[in-house]
């Protein structure tokens, strides 16, 4: 029987950040109020709520994805990263982080935590985006203060980074 | 005071939406058995759902398809070339099957951005009937038709009527199929877009342009192969225009990308 949930509770296991999770949740819950409202993970911002501006992007499975547009139950089994798992334990920036930081690649920085998880899967599968490819993932996301270009230019110089590794 | 204090000042959000009975259908027997005991919403990739939400949309339901792998993948057989209502439009353009339609591919490639490809589905694309959504105005072109099942019946009707299609006894959407006779190939026009789109089919030695505005539901001609482009522009409907464009710049403009899209397809042949 595919019924899943009748009284709409359920509980949904998942990965979030890199620590096995389990959550007791309705099937209303969308993944962005489950982050913010009950885990107190208030780096994913909600703008628009339906899917368009991408502020509230999460990496899942390591894809970004709007989180205000996901419910909860569909993460069960999957791994869920979230702006606050990208800086290293010790609170050393990630190389994306640290080049928005440099090139001050944002203003009210509403959109920051998506951007930065949109750059971050981008620069996984394409190490050595050309900026066309850059500017197509980008588009995915609105940020109304930069005009883009900085973001553009910090995620090549993210991308360059890595590329040549960590500085001794 | 303009609004009463309990007048709401934003639109509904997703928060607003009551727990509600789930569904997770490995089968399209489930998801039809689920749909008839609950009277739930099918949800896909859930891109345009929330959208509904905002806009009023409160499911008794949600009947959660994604793990029906029936309705995915492509595949071509002697009726044409048959694609899942769950393929996503990444996993679409990706296909291989996709080839047999020269331009296909590249209109589809075309649509939404990275985020959203990956995520939102041809089903859903069409089944939201929206008429911005591009997926319709591509597949009415190349003669598609949809397969809607339901508990007892299953009907295959072109893409077209999918707008005024009664879902009561048929809600979901299984595959589309395009017929591969006369080796059909596609050119699409977007650049307008939102005023309006253009989409053209050449099938052997017949052409089918289709033209679609960001308010109005497709409108499509058949031609012969050598009709004339203003003239096939000039039968779109007297009622055929919305806010932002004329029905006269759309006969003028629509001429003008008709006359280039023959001339793309005839260098594609
Ligand atoms: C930011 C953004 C940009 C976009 N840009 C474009 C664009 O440029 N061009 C374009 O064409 N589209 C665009 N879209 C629309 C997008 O392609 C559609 O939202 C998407 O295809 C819907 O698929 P889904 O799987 O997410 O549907 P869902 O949101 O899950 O469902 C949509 C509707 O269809 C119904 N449904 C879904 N699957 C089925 C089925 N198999 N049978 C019956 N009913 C079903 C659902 O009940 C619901 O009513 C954009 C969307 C967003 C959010
Ligand atoms: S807040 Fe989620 S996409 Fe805009
Ligand atoms: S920095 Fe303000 S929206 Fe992007």
């Amino acid at each position: 029987m595919s019924l899943i949930s009748k009284d709409g509770a359920l509980r949904v296991a998942f990965t979030l950040n890199g620590r096995e999770t389990t959550v007791e949740t309705v099937t209303s819950r969308v993944l962005s109020d489950l982050l913010r409202d009950d885990m107190n993970l208030k780096g994913t911002r909600v703008s628009c709520g339906r899917t368009v501006c991408g502020a509230c992007s999460v990496l899942v499975d390591g894809f970004p994805r709007a989180a205000c547009s996901t419910f909860a139950f569909e993460v069960e089994g999957r791994d869920v990263q979230t702006i606050e798992g990208v800086e290293a334990p010790d609170g050393t920036l990630d190389p994306v982080q640290a080049a928005f930081a440099a090139k001050s690649a944002f203003q009210c920085g509403f959109c920051t935590s998506g951007m930065i998880l949109l750059a971050k899967s981008l620069l996984a599968t394409h190490p050595d985006p050309d900026r066309a490819t850059i500017i197509a993932w980008i588009s995915s996301n609105i940020c109304r203060c930069t005009g883009y270009e900085l973001i553009v230019e910090a995620v090549q110089d993210a991308a360059r980074a890595m590329r040549e590794g960590p500085k001794s | 005071m303009f609004h009463s204090p309990s007048a709401r000042q934003v639109a509904r959000t997703p928060a607003d939406l009551a727990p509600m009975p789930l569904y997770r259908p490995e089968t399209i027997s489930e998801a039809l058995a689920a749909l008839h005991e609950s009277g739930g919403t099918i949800y896909a990739g859930g891109t345009d759902f929330f959208a509904g939400v905002r806009q009023g949309l409160s499911p008794k339901a949600l009947i959660w398809v994604a793990a029906i792998a029936e309705m995915k993948g492509c595949t071509i057989d002697s009726n044409g070339l048959h694609m899942g209502a769950l393929n996503t439009h990444d996993e679409s353009v990706a296909a291989p099957e996709l080839d047999a339609v020269p331009g296909l591919a590249e209109a589809w490639s075309k649509i939404a951005t990275v985020r959203i490809r990956h995520q939102a589905t041809l089903g859903g694309n069409l089944m939201a009937r929206r008429e911005r959504y591009e997926l319709s105005i591509l597949l009415t072109a190349l003669g598609a038709t949809a397969r809607m099942v339901g508990p007892e019946l299953q009907v295959d009707m072109p893409v077209q009527d999918l707008w005024q299609a009664d879902l009561e006894k048929t809600p979901l959407l299984a595959s589309i199929t395009i017929p591969l006779d006369n080796a059909p190939m596609l050119a699409y026009e977007r650049s307008m877009r939102p005023t309006f789109t253009q989409a053209l089919c050449r099938r052997g030695q017949a052409l089918r342009c289709v033209m679609a505005t960001e308010w109005l539901q497709p409108w499509f001609k058949d031609a012969p192969l050598d009709a004339d482009a203003g003239q096939m522009m000039s039968g779109l409907p007297a009622d055929f225009h919305d806010p932002a464009v004329s029905r006269a710049h759309l006969v003028r403009a629509g001429s003008v990308f008709l006359k280039r899209q023959i001339a793309r397809l005839e260098d594609l042949a």
